[in-house]
């Protein structure tokens, strides 16, 4: 009777997804980027088969916004026609990136893939050697936007032994991200479901493991801010117990690390710190790194404002091949003391003082206009999003920045 | 703050070395070139603000030891303080100790410097030769505005950082640029964009592609299908083709047939047969006619031999009539004899009787059969009548004396009696007189009385059984067994009264004992009780004869019923009144005996008269024949008349047999003729039939008719023949749509057809290729756009762009701001010092130039420094000699430490910056110093040794 299930729970897939890169990558590195989540997926479908699931769950955002790319499509296709050569069946729904009134040039999938094509709970039943084995609930987004609480209109049904319902949403309290279909997780409790396989959420997290609620995160990195392994959770369920395994699929990660620069005098220096960052990763997989330089000489900051500190981590990143186990420096954050204190500064008279106390009223509206010759250029204005807040805030201070220490930065010129 | 002494630990070429500055607010260090100045001057500024690493390298002492040194200075508030910094100990932290023996460290040393950090300080509180050296550097247009900025902050950094960000902003962005990066950038992502558009484009074509295929594919299959049947066509125009020469035949044979013959099937054999069957039978139907006519002649010369058919029946009817008669003839003899013999015994008979009757009446009476019972039983009746009468009477007379015997006993024992009112008297006396003796008397009595109740009683029902039963039977007999055995219980009860009533009870009316009246008494009870019994039995008596009345009467109602018998009898039959009853019985038998000689006779009679009647009818019947034969008749022919009919008739009989023989076999003859003629017939129908469905009248053209339908039967074998090889050919389809057996193509025709349909096939299978060639590219197509990441790359190369153009773009933003932030900056500081220092810098710069520039001021742009000369005249400052512009530059350098120094009381370091000042201008020059030290402690380093002679109050060191 207690018949097991093996399936595998996915979601964000985000295929095709384009990279917030920096500035100049190499054209491998963008095609490594490019190809990342493919490989990902790849991998996923590699998995399916090796650990010979019963089915797939892909709980939303299988695409990435407008990006519901042919070659994605294409790419979905040719991974499911081989679960389907596996037997292997499929359950997807549409999420808040690739709802369903966004799709474009819809290509069929093969006939094991299982979609949930409607804005309204529905469900399948998986039959596993004849037999009802689970029923799958769930529902795709049919607009970029869902704010009901569709967790209140899951209802159990019977006819298989095994519930899982499929939802793409975040918890209610979870405000970091947008907040669609937002839940609570006693709700969850209060459904009697086997499985919560929950998808939006690009950072995997066990919500409740009794019934599970997860979030299997997305299966591939694109910013730093989604930095670790990622991938899915493959699972194993019956009516009494579950068990769920996390297979990494990432093609690359996002890493961070620290290294202490205190004792750096000379910004050639920097490079034997840079390989030390590298080697002190424990990954066994490409990286996009995140540095942190840490010191408390001041150097760093100028040696950055120089543009010094660029041309070295350039140099770095030249260095790499991008055969295998490539780490790239992707962003270098400083953490140094500054070379001057505004605070001593602004208690005078002099000039610096001034343009402190005048930095700090700025308006808004003075920067935007300052900003305006660019920033309201038809053209770039076609392919640069506003500044946000934070990042006006960012440039304000760096401008300050990069003022003062040029105009105070005499020493170094003077000998 | 004022520094009152300097000591160094080591400091480059310093060691161990103390300066003393005294009081005096000009403190001049005077040394040749390489003395040190420079160095102290450095010392002063480490200790101060400290120094970078490489620096402090560079300053270390070559003789080893200790790097730093200390400074005392007077602050204003705490007195004198020492600030000490040895690179070597706190890290290189400045150490600052008060006369109260507090210490402190750097932090609380930058709060005294007024947020005075070195580069700060050197622009505002130091100046030296390589100052002015550098001014001299800076050309044209820009001098004026660097001498702004060095009016502003002492020095040119406001004006390089300027410049500096101008140049990041405009290497960056200019809106009508295109060298700058942004510039590029955008142009890169337009091109970028422009491409994606294209590939976009490619991949919607997919959409129109994936159309296309399908209906490539459709085309195909059209195009497939269509050469397939005309491949099929072909064929059949090929097989059309070799089929023509036979359908030519087929027609031809076709065309022969104008009217199709008819024929009846096996029209010769059937014929043959036909005749075979006609001609013996029409030699039989002659043979037969000829034997019919001989049967004729025969059957004519019979005809006239034979007799009348009426004579030869009657002499059959008299021939059956002549036994009859023989017989009668001979009846009639014993017939007169019994009726002669009968007629005697009759009279006889009759005579005997003498009942008054002749012969012919006794046939006048019928005798009913049971006629013999009523008069025997009429006779027993009279008989038992007379007996009964006779009983009757007798037990009349013995009632009668009976009756009177009684009576005369009643009477006698009345008379012998007590009256009935002297018993009970004496019955009252008795009772009274034994008033207990209660003696049961009269036992006896009701004994008796009992008995004679049962005996009167079995006595009545043996009489009504009796007369019961001879009522229902209606024999008397019986009722008077039933009286007489009724009698037996009366003598019986009568018997046995007379014993129980023997002693009677005494009449006594004399008063006497009571015994005697008991005596008495008893026997009056006696006599009543005798009495009682005899009155009884005289009723009975009376009962009986009342009975016997009546049966009398019934008697006598019998009687009369009788008489009526006898009278209906005697009425019936009158002859009986001449006869007892007692011997009806008799006379019947005799009666009936003569009677039934008497009907024997009369019938007798009769016969004779019927016999002689048949005899006499048929006499004349004969007579007549005879007559009628025309033979001679004599009546005593009579008896052999009959053998002469009877030979007559024998020989009619035979010729008449012969007749029927003849006549017989006539029917055969002609019966048989008629068979054949029939069979005949049949055949002959049946060969007019033959003639008819070969449509001819006789036989000569039913040969013609032959031979035509045998020619006609060669062509059809051809047509079939013909037929089969086209059937072979040609399917059933084609054979319609050719038309082949009503009107076929011509050949020239099928040549053309099957030209066209090759032609048509090889233009489409020309089409197929091409069409099969399309759906390869198209699939090829689809199958490299789906393969293709060129949209997906070019996506990704566009964003990676856009990436670094929006990186471009936040950096220009940076510089932007900054240069934007500078110049507001610097706008509102030029309003709020700049007047002030310029004022100052003026009055200097006049007393400097000896007067001959009276005024320093702004351009009319403000970004500029302009002079005016004493007259009036207005100066670029690029349009200055190499001195003024020194001139210009130490009093803006002045003015601004001085009006700094109002609030941020720091000392001025000179170092050698007057050297190319001449000995007038030095002189003024050392007079404002002066005055400014009044205020400002000024330290003067300079390479002369004769300086104290332009000062009153200073203090000179010697290096």
């Amino acid at each position: 009777m207690q018949e097991s299930i093996r399936f595998i729970h996915s979601a964000d897939l985000h295929l095709d997804s384009l990279f917030k890169t920096k500035k100049n990558l190499p054209s491998e590195l963008l095609d490594q980027l490019r190809s990342s989540t493919f490989e990902a997926f790849d991998r996923l479908i590699e998995e399916a088969i090796n650990w010979s699931v019963d089915f797939v769950l892909i709980v939303g955002d299988l695409y990435d916004e407008e990006l519901r790319s042919l070659q994605a499509q294409v790419h979905l296709r040719h991974g499911f026609a081989k679960l389907e050569e596996e037997g292997i069946d499929v359950f997807l729904s549409y999420g808040n990136h690739d709802y369903i009134n966004g799709a474009k040039y819809p290509i069929e999938f093969p006939p094991n893939v299982h979609i949930f094509k409607s804005g309204d709970i529905e469900s399948f039943v998986f039959y596993k050697n004849g037999e009802a084995a689970a029923r799958i609930y769930g529902f795709s987004y049919e607009d970029k936007r869902v704010t009901e609480r569709k967790v209140e209109q899951y209802e159990k049904m019977s006819g298989a032994p095994l519930h899982i319902a499929m939802l793409h949403g975040s918890l209610e309290s979870n405000t970091d991200h947008d907040v669609y279909a937002p839940f609570l997780v006693e709700e969850m409790y209060k459904k009697q479901m086997d499985y919560w396989a929950l998808g939006h959420i690009h950072k995997k997290q066990t919500l409740s493991q009794d019934p599970p609620v997860i979030y299997p995160g997305n299966i591939q990195g694109r910013s730093r801010k989604e930095s670790g392994a990622k991938g899915c959770y493959v699972v194993d369920l019956n009516q009494s117990h579950s068990k769920q395994t996390f297979l990494p699929l990432h093609a690359f990660v996002y890493e961070r690390t620290t290294v202490d620069c205190t004792h750096l005098e000379s910004p050639d220096e920097l490079e034997g710190k840079f390989e030390e960052a590298k080697q002190s990763l424990k990954t066994d997989c490409p990286v996009m790194l995140d540095l942190e330089l840490h010191s408390t000489s001041g150097l760093l900051n100028r040696w950055r404002m120089s543009g010094v500190l660029e041309e070295w981590i350039g140099v770095v990143n030249e260095s790499e091949s991008f055969s295998d186990h490539w780490v790239w420096i992707d962003t270098v954050h400083i953490s140094d003391r500054p070379s001057w204190d505004e605070d001593e500064l602004k208690q005078g008279q002099h000039f610096t003082g001034a343009l402190l106390h005048e930095a700090e009223q700025i308006t808004d509206d003075q920067l935007q206009e300052w900003l305006s010759p660019l920033m309201e250029n038809r053209k770039v204005t076609r392919y640069v999003e506003e500044l946000s807040e934070d990042e006006k805030r960012d440039i304000l201070k760096q401008a300050k920045t990069i003022a003062i220490e040029k105009l105070i930065a005499k020493e170094e010129s003077s000998t | 703050m004022r520094i009152m002494e300097a000591k160094i630990y080591g400091f480059g070429k310093w060691k161990d070395q103390t300066f003393a500055f005294d009081d005096k607010p000009l403190t001049i260090i005077s040394g040749k070139n390489e003395a040190g100045k420079s160095t102290v001057h450095l010392f002063i500024l480490y200790v101060l603000f400290g120094l970078s690493p490489k620096q402090r390298e560079f300053y270390r002492p070559k003789t080893g030891g200790a790097l730093g040194g200390l400074l005392v200075v007077q602050l204003e508030g705490f007195g004198r303080v020492t600030l000490e910094r040895v690179d070597d100990l706190r890290g290189g932290e400045v150490v600052c100790r008060l006369s109260n023996g507090e210490e402190y460290g750097e932090d609380w040393l930058n709060n005294h410097l007024s947020g005075m950090n070195r580069t700060v300080f050197e622009s505002i509180f130091s100046f030296t030769a390589a100052d002015l050296l550098k001014l001299r550097q800076i050309d044209g247009h820009e001098l004026g505005e660097v001498l702004l900025n060095i009016g502003l902050t002492g020095s040119d950094h406001i004006y390089q950082t300027e410049k500096w960000l101008m140049k990041n902003v405009n290497d960056r962005f200019r809106p009508k640029g295109r060298k700058p990066i942004i510039n590029q950038q955008l142009h890169r992502v337009d091109e970028l964009n422009q491409e994606r558009i294209t590939k976009q484009a490619e991949v919607i074509h997919y959409e129109s592609l994936s159309e296309l295929k399908k209906e490539k594919e459709a085309q195909i299959a059209r195009a497939e299908s269509e050469i397939y049947s005309l491949y099929r066509e072909q064929y059949s125009y090929e097989q059309l083709q070799k089929a023509l020469p036979i359908l030519t035949e087929y027609h031809q044979y076709k065309d022969m047939e104008s009217t199709r013959v008819v024929f009846p099937e096996e029209g010769r054999m059937r014929d043959q047969q036909l005749k075979e069957a006609i001609l013996p039978l029409e030699s039989e139907a002659h043979l037969v006619s000829s034997q019919i006519e001989t049967i004729k002649l025969k059957r004519e010369s019979l005809v006239n031999k034979i007799a009348e058919e009426q004579l030869f029946s009657r002499a059959g009817k008299l021939l059956k009539q002549e036994q009859e008669y023989g017989r009668a003839v001979h009846e009639m003899d014993n017939l007169h004899q019994r009726a002669e013999q009968l007629r005697s015994q009759v009279l006889e008979e009759l005579s005997h009787l003498d009942i008054g009757l002749n012969a012919e009446e006794l046939t006048e009476f019928t005798f009913p059969f049971h006629l013999e019972d009523t008069w025997r039983s009429l006779q027993e009746e009279s008989r038992i009548l007379n007996t009964e009468e006779e009983q009757l009477t007798d037990q009349e007379s013995r009632l009668r004396g009976e009756k009177e015997s009684l009576s005369d006993q009643i009477h006698s024992l009345e008379t012998d009696m007590m009256d009935e009112n002297e018993a009970y008297q004496i019955q009252r006396q008795i009772e009274e007189t034994l008033h207990k003796e209660n003696m049961p008397a009269g036992h006896s009595a009701i004994v008796w009385n009992h008995r004679r109740i049962t005996y009167s009683l079995l006595a009545g029902l043996f009489i009504m059984i009796g007369w019961l039963i001879t009522v229902l039977t209606n024999e008397m007999f019986y009722g008077i067994l039933a009286s007489v055995l009724a009698l037996l219980p009366i003598v019986g009860a009568v018997r046995s009264h007379a014993q129980s009533s023997e002693k009677p009870l005494p009449q006594q009316n004399q008063p006497l004992s009571i015994e005697e009246w008991k005596k008495k008494l008893h026997n009056y009870e006696q006599q009543k009780y005798e009495r009682s019994n005899l009155v009884k039995q005289w009723k009975a008596a009376n009962h009986e004869e009342i009975l016997l009345d009546e049966k009398k009467r019934s008697l006598i109602q019998k009687g009369s019923t009788f008489e009526m018998a006898i009278q209906e009898q005697e009425r019936l039959y009158p002859f009986l009144t001449k006869v007892s009853i007692d011997h009806w019985d008799k006379l019947f038998h005799l009666f009936t005996r003569v009677q039934s000689k008497q009907m024997e006779y009369e019938q007798i009679e009769k016969y004779i008269m019927e016999k002689s009647a048949m005899i006499n009818q048929i006499k004349p019947l004969m007579e007549k024949f005879y007559r009628d034969n025309k033979w001679e008749w004599d009546e005593q022919q009579m008896p052999f008349a009959f053998d002469y009919v009877r030979n007559w008739f024998d020989k009619q009989q035979q010729l008449r047999k012969d007749w029927d023989t003849i006549d017989q076999q006539l029917k055969e003859a002609k019966s048989h003729l008629n068979d054949v003629s029939v069979r005949l017939d049949a055949l002959e129908k049946k060969r007019d039939y033959l003639f008819s469905q070969a449509q001819v009248s006789d036989e000569e053209a039913f040969y013609r008719q032959l031979k035509a339908y045998e020619a006609q039967l060669e062509r059809d074998k051809n047509i079939d023949r013909l037929t089969h090889q086209v059937k072979g050919m040609l399917s059933e389809e084609e054979q319609g749509l050719f038309r082949v057996w009503e009107d076929p193509p011509h050949e020239t025709e099928v040549r053309i057809r099957l030209q066209e349909s090759n032609e048509r096939r090889k233009r489409l299978e020309e089409q197929l290729r091409s069409a099969q060639q399309q759906l390869a590219d198209t699939k090829s197509d689809i199958s490299n756009l789906e393969s293709s990441e060129e949209y997906s790359s070019a996506l990704h190369e566009l964003e990676s762009e856009r990436n670094t153009l929006r990186e471009q773009a936040k950096e220009w933003a940076t510089y932007q701001v900054a240069l934007h932030l500078l110049n507001q900056t610097k706008t509102k500081y030029k309003n709020t010092y700049l007047p002030q220092v310029i004022d100052s810098a003026a009055i200097y710069f006049n007393r400097l130039t000896g007067g001959n520039y009276k005024g320093i001021h702004l351009s009319k742009e403000e970004e500029r420094v302009v002079v005016e000369h004493k007259d009036l005249q207005w100066f670029d400052v690029e349009e200055l000699s190499r001195g003024t512009k020194d001139q210009l530059y130490v009093s803006l350098r002045l003015a601004l430490g001085k009006t700094m120094a109002e609030s941020t009381p720091l000392p001025f370091v000179i170092d050698d910056a007057f050297v190319h000042f001449d000995e007038e201008r030095l002189g003024e020059m050392f007079r404002i110093l002066e005055e400014v030290a009044v205020h400002h402690q000024v330290l003067l380093m300079t390479w002369r040794d004769d300086l104290d002679r332009y000062f009153k109050q200073s203090s000179v060191q010697y290096l």
